[in-house]
């Protein structure tokens, strides 16, 4: 999974030996743990240990979308991490919802591209039965009113709707909390707090195409660089109103390189 | 973290509240209504998780549409603020929402306007100001201190606007626009304080 949890089911149950005490017990035994080279797979008699008590970064991940004059821009990173283990690198976190929806994933694999899927096959239903496409605020919401429902169920993810319709471009954030707000910008994911620092500085309603498709790039590439949990290619998708394009996927490395050699000149 | 508090004169009544969605340590947009309009005369300002805020408000809001439909006129202030009390109660030990409330309106029948305090448990009380959420510490003696009966709706605005003033002065979460809405004999007005 993406930003996998590996939770201790069982130390609610344990009474016998203080808390802090299993604590120092579970961060002692970490540095051995990091060594295997075989994915960790969550051991329900550990603890988990650090930082998830303490700051809800639930998702291992980087990815953005904005609206501007001229559509909307997604981009988002490839890495997929299971606690120090980096799981893949060629992670498709955009999903094809239909071929004027693009939904981002976040949070848990799964969860992402079973619901998505299933919002796809909503969307079709809708077009049949009212023989118009449906609107990003009403995918959105059959969507945020599937997760609102499952709310405490164990359900984990953060994902943008992002598409155009007869109301233009349009970005609805959705999340496993049943949240759903609309915006022009978002990011979601661990590094997003590294993406929204390159993107509010450089961010205008009126943007051009390349520039839009530039800094979009630059911001994943800025959350690639300092987030351990996000990285791979960067996949950069455009929506206008004849639908979405992949517009390019470079490798982080590339980019690095690439800007770098820029800052030289 | 969400700000509310509002101020009842006689035939007015303004709720204002902040625009801010946080999210762990971030802000994801600043410009959220948090006040929603029930139908002709009624608003409702919630504060609490977004979900459950807007879950809850709309469906208030899609019911009694429904009950105009059935019987032909808007409920007035008391007894809507009752029916959602009813609901909330009904919900707590099911799927309860995590939203406080407060909701204001202008009774046509007799020219008054009202407000109710209302929190996540159910407690409905009928008040001339109130807050809700930590903007309570800071903005109910503010709000105790201008309140005179029968003052005017100036007098009101400028009350709160003292109020946001506080929060921006005193309050460690950063809360840059605040949005008002103003319900009167002619209806409901947005605007921002």
């Amino acid at each position: 999974a993406i930003g996998a949890r590996g939770c201790g089911m069982l130390d609610c149950l344990d009474y016998s030996v203080s808390r802090s005490e299993r604590e120092a017990q579970a961060h002692e035994a970490l540095p051995m743990e990091l060594l295997n080279p075989a994915p960790l797979l969550p051991n329900p008699h550990e603890r988990c240990p650090g930082m998830e008590q303490h700051i809800r970064m639930v998702h291992g991940t980087t990815t953005l979308a904005f609206k501007y004059q001229g559509g909307v821009v997604v981009a988002v990173d490839s890495r997929a991490s299971a606690g120090a283990y980096i799981a893949s690198q060629t992670v498709k976190k955009v999903i094809e919802i239909n071929p004027f929806l693009l939904g981002t994933m976040a949070g848990g694999a799964a969860d992402c591209s079973f619901w998505e899927r299933y919002l796809g096959m909503r969307c079709r239903m809708f077009e049949l039965n009212q023989k118009k496409r449906i609107s990003v605020g009403a995918a959105s919401k059959i969507l945020s009113n599937i997760t609102h429902s499952y709310k405490g169920y164990g359900l984990s993810m953060g994902t943008m709707i992002c598409g155009w319709d007869e109301t233009g471009p349009q970005i609805y954030y959705v999340d496993s909390d049943g949240d759903r707000l609309h915006h022009h910008l978002f990011s979601v994911g661990s590094g997003s707090t590294f993406a929204y620092g390159v993107l509010d500085t450089g961010y205008r309603y009126d943007l051009t195409k390349d520039e839009a498709l530039s800094l979009a790039q630059r911001s994943i590439f800025a959350a690639t660089y300092r987030d351990a949990y996000s990285g791979g290619t960067v996949r950069v998708y455009h929506i206008d109103e004849q639908g979405w394009k992949r517009i390019s996927e470079t490798d982080s490395m590339e980019l690095y390189y690439k800007f770098k050699d820029e800052k030289m000149q | 973290m969400d700000s509310c508090f509002g101020i009842c004169g006689k035939d007015w009544v303004i709720l204002a509240s902040d625009m801010a969605v946080n999210r762990s340590i971030f802000t994801l947009k600043h410009d959220e209504d948090k006040i929603m309009q029930l139908n002709k005369f009624k608003i409702v300002a919630a504060s609490g998780e977004q979900t459950d805020r807007y879950q809850y408000c709309n469906m208030m809001m899609r019911n009694l549409q429904l009950m105009e439909f059935r019987t032909g006129f808007e409920p007035d202030v008391e007894s809507t603020a009752q029916f959602m009390r009813t609901e909330l109660a009904t919900a707590l030990r099911k799927a309860p929402f995590q939203v406080n409330l407060l909701i204001g309106g202008f009774d046509e029948l007799d020219g008054t306007a009202k407000m109710y305090w209302m929190d996540y448990l159910g407690t409905l009380q009928q008040v001339t100001k109130g807050a809700h959420g930590y903007a309570g510490y800071f903005v109910n003696s503010v709000l105790d201190n201008n309140y005179k009966k029968d003052m005017t709706l100036e007098e009101g605005i400028a009350a709160l606007q003292k109020c946001v003033l506080e929060l921006k002065t005193r309050f460690i979460i950063n809360q840059p626009t605040f949005i008002a809405k103003i319900v009167t004999k002619d209806g409901v007005q947005v605007m921002q304080l």
